[in-house]
């Protein structure tokens, strides 16, 4: 192995080394966990703490306060069952039954206090199906 | 109709089957026969699919409702392009639509192929028969389009933020970007097997790597556009698994489309290029595997099924079959050159490169970190916007900065003339943009700098780096400036070289080198739009400003130099929806900019029939006298308060509908690109009182403007020089040798 060859292997080296470090900086900073309703409620999560959490929206729960800037709901996921109060800007996504993912802290009451959500329509067929009901709603399924 | 389908699907399915049997023996037993028959078999796949896709639009233009898949995404009142487009709108039919194109795909492989590569045709023959045959085993007994419920009055209907003309064109685009890298990689294939393992595979592909890179990077740019007008958070990239999986074959494709000018010129890099289009290929797979399986939680994806194992399979035999044959053939791929110096041509497109399969590389780990977390530890963890931007802009910026060098510095071995010659000229100017982009934000670099210091001392990289981002904006325009100034100079040097020689005027000499060299001017040409891109990344990016308020009509709101007005409000039924219209006027010091409409659209649930009629009588008093109408519209709210108490759930669907004012004027210079971006949060019904959220959005449009020099520059490249079928047909002849 020539001296050329060499010094392209170390600057080689160098580039994914450093991508690498960035990588491990960045992953040990942003970790956040990512749990579902029933798993979060479960582990009794500790106040602080950061979270995503997965679940559906409880029909009928959704309030929205004037403004349009701030919702609280119930997320709900197996037989738990989690109160959300989010303050932002409200996907156009986020209606009853919504599959959501929020991002925030779990509060001294019991409430997670979310800053991030993101939600997609539900594919309502498969679950109404379960439940053996009929669809009366105009569902909207998810697209492309 | 519905039979049809079936029956054209399952005759699709056999013929796709043979034509991946037949095409190898043929070439194994050297029988011209069932060679012939294997391509005949994949036209008559073609025709079959084409049927099927013809009954399933039947469908949906007759309203079909008994069709689950025309139940769920389509309306007897959905107005008939988004009837059509509802065919990629779910599962089912966005994979016929796959299968679709990539039999027709097919067909015109086979048909340009008619007299030429006949030595590689039945392998390539074989690999994309082999990937239709994956897809269609899906679409017949995974995911049928075709199957029945009952009979049904109406259907749900597309989701709302999807009618709407970038989200029918940005699947299509991706669709012939991600299915269109499959040819290069069955030519790849066949190269390996056949051991034509020189330039010839690749150079007979060229224009569906361009085509296939092209379209799944303007389908990319439309999903992000798409994301800024229509899903109103005021950005355009989330780093979304999805959109994720879209980007990372962009950027190996990306890599390969460099890595093969040097395989052509040098004779290098062979086991690399076959890598890379391995790579872009299974990373296509992939990607659509991601989106579809719904593995990774994101916004975008489709309903779970048993698709996900189906592609873990396919996508395993693939990635481990063709690194599997690039192993075995190793042997002849040797390299006919050395690199011989870091700094030249050669090892600055390996560089690029690198940091392309490296960014990708990265994207994939963030990407899959949950999956894996949870495989190691038990528990999902997920990556979120600033990692991967904390990760990869710094190596974009290197990216950017390589974009400059490339095409300036000498192959081989660049000397200290070459370098002194070519680089002056760039090298001032990147570093003069610098400078001034590094004074005009003097005070933010200054704090920077000592946060930097006190970072470095706690020996805090992620606050170092944090800090650092302070200086990516003056970074970008200085490397922006680098890179435009080695391109004027190539355009520079070029003409003057016609001119000495030809004496053309400086108009014909810049025409006509770039029309005899339209891969390289072409290539020169989607480097500008990728810089203009950039500063379009970091000036929204970094420059951005928001603001939250409530007005009551009559109000007036300031930001950064703009006043907005908020005229009045009212209510619109139309179509299927009842929306709240804010009526806006921009000023910005003291001239009239434009008016404004942001509004909160609400979509019924048609369903309830009360709710449906109150609906309708509003629609129809809409054009009509104001009183009546806003006596339909009141009591239209309170049909939808009064159900919603009762049903003890929501029966409307929001959307919002944001008003974006862009700025393209010469008199405001020095806010050009900029967007005003109005977000209507909530509109009261009853008093017009709206809350909203204002973005400033600098230099955002350049980002689309740079998009549109890519596919000017992108247009150029694909036309063929006059030497290229000439320096193909020889390369053919060195192979034919060498293999004979």
């Amino acid at each position: 192995m020539d001296g050329r060859r060499i010094k392209f292997l170390a600057l080689a080296a160098a580039i994914v080394g450093t991508m690498v470090f960035l990588l491990a900086v960045g992953i040990k900073g942003g970790m956040v966990y990512y749990v579902t309703v029933s798993e979060f409620v479960q582990n009794g999560a500790t106040q602080g703490d950061n979270f995503r959490i997965n679940g559906k929206v409880v029909p009928g729960s959704i309030e929205r306060l004037a403004g349009g800037a701030r919702v609280r709901f119930w997320m709900t996921e197996g037989s738990a069952r989690l109160y959300v109060d989010y303050e932002g800007i409200i996907p156009d996504t986020f209606v009853d039954d919504a599959d959501v993912v929020v991002h925030g802290v779990q509060q001294a009451d019991r409430t997670f206090k979310a800053d991030q959500l993101f939600a997609k329509c539900p594919s309502k067929y498969e679950a109404a199906e379960d439940a053996g009901e009929t669809i009366p709603h105009s569902e909207k399924s998810t697209g492309a | 109709m519905v039979d049809l389908g079936y029956f054209s699907l399952a005759i699709a399915l056999a013929t796709a089957g043979w034509a991946m049997v037949a095409a190898p023996l043929g070439a194994v037993a050297r029988n011209r026969g069932l060679q012939v028959s294997a391509e005949r078999a994949l036209y008559v796949a073609c025709g079959a699919v084409a049927l099927a896709v013809g009954c399933l639009i039947h469908g949906f233009v007759t309203d079909d409702f008994r069709l689950d898949y025309v139940y769920h995404y389509s309306s007897s009142n959905q107005p008939l392009p988004y009837k059509i487009s509802a065919l990629w709108g779910g599962q089912a039919g966005s994979l016929l639509f796959w299968v679709l194109i990539l039999t027709v795909m097919a067909a015109v492989m086979l048909l340009t192929n008619r007299s030429k590569n006949r030595a590689l045709m039945p392998w390539t023959t074989a690999v994309v028969a082999a990937t239709v045959t994956f897809f269609l085993i899906l679409v017949n007994f995974v995911e049928s389009p075709f199957v029945l419920g009952p009979a049904r009055a109406d259907g749900v209907g597309l989701n709302p933020q999807l009618k709407n003309y970038w989200m029918v064109i940005h699947p299509p685009c991706l669709y012939l970007g991600y299915v269109g890298f499959t040819v290069p990689f069955a030519f790849a294939m066949a190269a390996l097997v056949t051991r034509r393992t020189g330039q010839v595979w690749f150079r007979t592909t060229r224009r569906w790597t361009l085509f296939s890179w092209f379209f799944l990077g303007i389908g990319i740019l439309m999903g992000s556009y798409w994301a800024y007008i229509e899903l109103g958070w005021g950005g355009y990239w989330a780093w979304d698994p999805v959109e994720n999986a879209s980007l990372m074959p962009w950027l190996t494709g990306t890599a390969f489309l460099h890595s093969v000018m040097i395989q052509e010129k040098k004779g290098m890099l062979k086991i690399w290029n076959m890598t890379l289009v391995i790579l872009t290929f299974n990373l296509a797979i992939f990607g659509t595997f991601l989106t579809r399986s719904g593995i990774i939680s994101s916004v975008h994806s489709f309903a779970t099924s048993g698709i996900g194992p189906a592609f873990a399979v396919f996508l395993g035999i693939t990635f481990f079959g063709s690194m599997l044959l690039l192993i075995t053939r190793l042997e002849d791929l040797r390299s006919e050159a050395r690199l011989e110096s870091l700094l030249s041509r050669e090892s600055s497109f390996l560089f690029n490169n690198m940091i392309l399969v490296g960014i990708a590389a990265t994207v994939l780990l963030l990407t899959t970190f949950p999956l894996l977390s949870e495989a190691v530890t038990d528990t999902k963890v997920t990556m979120g916007p600033p990692i991967f931007n904390l990760v990869n802009i710094p190596w974009a910026l290197a990216l950017l900065l390589l974009t400059g060098i490339g095409p300036l510095i000498a192959w081989r071995k660049a000397t200290a003339g070459n370098l002194k010659r070519s680089f002056i000229f760039p090298s001032l100017l990147g570093s003069w943009v610098l400078l001034l982009a590094l004074i005009l934000s003097f005070e933010a670099c200054v704090s920077a700098l000592a946060g930097l210091g006190r970072a470095l001392v706690r020996l805090d990289v992620r606050g170092m780096f944090d800090q650092l981002q302070v200086f990516y904006p003056a970074l970008t325009f200085g490397i922006g400036a680098f890179v435009l100034g080695a391109l004027i100079l190539e355009f520079y040097r070029g003409a003057r070289a016609r001119r000495r020689q030809y004496g053309e005027s400086v108009a014909r000499a810049l025409g006509t080198l770039v029309w005899r060299n339209k891969r390289r001017y072409g290539g020169y040409t989607v480097h500008v739009g990728v810089v203009v891109v950039f500063i379009g990344i970091a000036g929204s990016s970094a420059y951005r400003s928001e603001h939250v308020e409530t007005l009551d009509p009559g109000g007036t709101l300031e930001i950064r130099g703009y006043s907005m007005r908020y005229d009045g409000y009212r209510h619109d039924a139309v179509d299927d929806y009842l929306g709240s219209v804010t009526e806006l006027s921009l000023f910005a010091d003291g001239r009239f900019l434009g008016n404004l409409e942001a509004a909160q659209r609400y979509h019924l649930n048609m369903q309830f029939p009360e709710l449906r009629d109150a609906f309708l009588r509003a629609k129809s008093l809409h054009d009509g006298d104001p009183v009546p109408y806003r006596e339909a519209v009141g009591d239209l709210f309170g049909t939808v308060e009064a159900l919603e108490a009762g049903a003890g759930r929501e029966v409307k669907t929001p959307s919002t509908e944001v008003a974006i004012l862009s700025t393209f004027s010469p008199l405001r210079l020095g806010r050009f690109g900029e967007d005003f971006y109005v977000i209507p949060m909530w509109v009261d019904p009853a008093t017009g009182r709206a809350n909203f959220r204002i973005f400033i959005n600098p230099m955002v449009n350049f980002i689309w403007l740079g998009g549109l020099i890519v596919v000017f520059g992108a247009h150029l490249c694909v036309f063929p020089d006059a030497g290229d079928r000439k320096r193909l047909a020889a390369a053919v002849a060195v192979e034919e040798r060498a293999v004979a």
